[in-house]
């Protein structure tokens, strides 16, 4: 009896597992699968559509947080560009003023008269009267170079040569004093640097007549800087008679302020109407 | 037990139904093996896990979140059934052998 009750119990556990294997069976039949589920889909649509329509909402909900979250990332990156762009523009300013600098320069004909190289004020020393400029001995300059602005203006003299920059010594330092030539008449002078941007003129004899605003360019005569360059207009003129010579303010014509770039004189080209010695021309 | 046999049910069925059309908006980690893992099976294993050693209602939480499975899975019918009833199996077998405490199972 005993026996009898726990045959039909595991058989009933093994009815079960056939039947339910013949359910699984059955449910992998495409038509039996496909019914199944519609109907199991439709029993549940309601629910699923509340389900959906909330998680939807809440979904969008976390978007809009996480979009927020994208926005100040976005901002950030926004911002980097911003300093990127305006540091590009600081670069195209810049390349535009050299592009003015070399434009006047052509004007000139500077470039016709001397051998130049173009350099950047990298900085400026305000108690010494210097600047440092971006162009050593890499670039072929050299010690007691002429240093000029594209107005053909003199700036100073190179004092000291690096491999990638120069010291440039303005003429307005006090230990610069050179020779030059005031106006037409070919009054020739001294000028000396007195520090501070401030340059004087001396040793002008008492006859000469000099007036404020008269042109000084440099002379010939000392030979630190080749003639004609321009130096600055006369300013106030003192005479005094218990001295020998006459004595005046030079304004100089470099403006030390709007000096970003300046010209190293490499040499003096030869005037075009001046005609060159060449291997026919007759030996003297 | 009716009762709670009915709560299994229902608790089931909602946690299918929240797993289908809930869940899906939302990505919990980057790797697709990780989001296979449901709530329906969590539920199957916690259950099973604490379940009295002689209880059987995890075979019934395993078979009914395995059909529930099955019918809102595009995978042959009876696959989730059978891993969820495998893996009551398993831990059944598990507390059996090698768990005595605590006390209560």
């Amino acid at each position: 009896m005993i026996f009898q009750e726990s045959f039909l119990h595991k058989s009933s556990k093994y009815l079960i597992v056939v039947a339910a294997m013949a359910v699984v069976l059955a449910m992998n039949l495409p038509l039996a699968n496909a019914w199944v589920k519609n109907q199991f889909y439709s029993l549940t649509e309601p629910l699923q559509k509340y389900a959906w329509s909330v998680s939807s909402n809440v979904s969008a909900v976390l978007g809009n947080i996480s979009g927020m979250s994208g926005a100040v990332q976005e901002n950030n990156r926004l911002k980097g560009r911003i300093i990127g762009l305006e540091s590009q523009v600081a670069e195209l300013n810049d390349l535009k003023k050299e592009n003015h600098t070399l434009h006047g320069l052509l004007d000139l004909g500077l470039d016709k008269e001397y051998d130049l190289k173009m350099a950047q004020v990298t900085a400026k020393d305000m108690a010494q009267d210097s600047l440092l400029v971006d162009k050593g001995s890499n670039d072929s300059i050299t010690n007691g170079a002429a240093v000029i602005d594209s107005n053909k203006a003199v700036v100073g003299r190179v004092v000291a040569v690096y491999d990638k920059f120069s010291k440039v010594e303005l003429l307005t330092d006090k230990a610069s004093s050179f020779d030059v030539r005031v106006g037409d008449g070919g009054i020739d002078g001294l000028a000396r640097g007195q520090g501070n941007f401030n340059l004087s003129l001396d040793l002008i004899p008492k006859d000469k007549d000099i007036s404020s605003g008269l042109t000084v360019v440099t002379s010939p005569l000392g030979g630190i800087f080749p003639k004609d360059l321009v130096v600055g207009n006369i300013g106030l003129v003192h005479k005094n008679d218990a001295q020998m010579f006459q004595k005046a303010q030079i304004i100089p014509a470099f403006m030390i302020e709007d000096t970003d770039q300046v010209f190293i004189v490499m040499g003096v080209n030869a005037p075009a109407d001046v005609p060159q010695p060449t291997k026919d021309s007759p030996a003297k | 037990m009716t009762t709670r046999l009915i709560a299994i049910f229902l608790i089931i069925f909602v946690l299918a139904v929240v797993q289908a059309s809930f869940l899906n908006h939302f990505v919990f980690f980057d790797n697709e093996w990780l989001q296979i893992g449901n709530l329906v099976a969590l539920f199957v294993l916690v259950y099973a896990l604490f379940e009295r050693r002689r209880g059987r209602l995890s075979w019934v939480a395993a078979v009914w979140g395995g059909v529930l499975l099955d019918l809102f899975s595009n995978m042959h019918f009876g696959v989730w059934t059978l891993s969820l009833a495998v893996l009551v199996f398993a831990i059944k077998v598990i507390l059996k052998r090698y768990v005595s405490i605590p006390s209560f199972w």
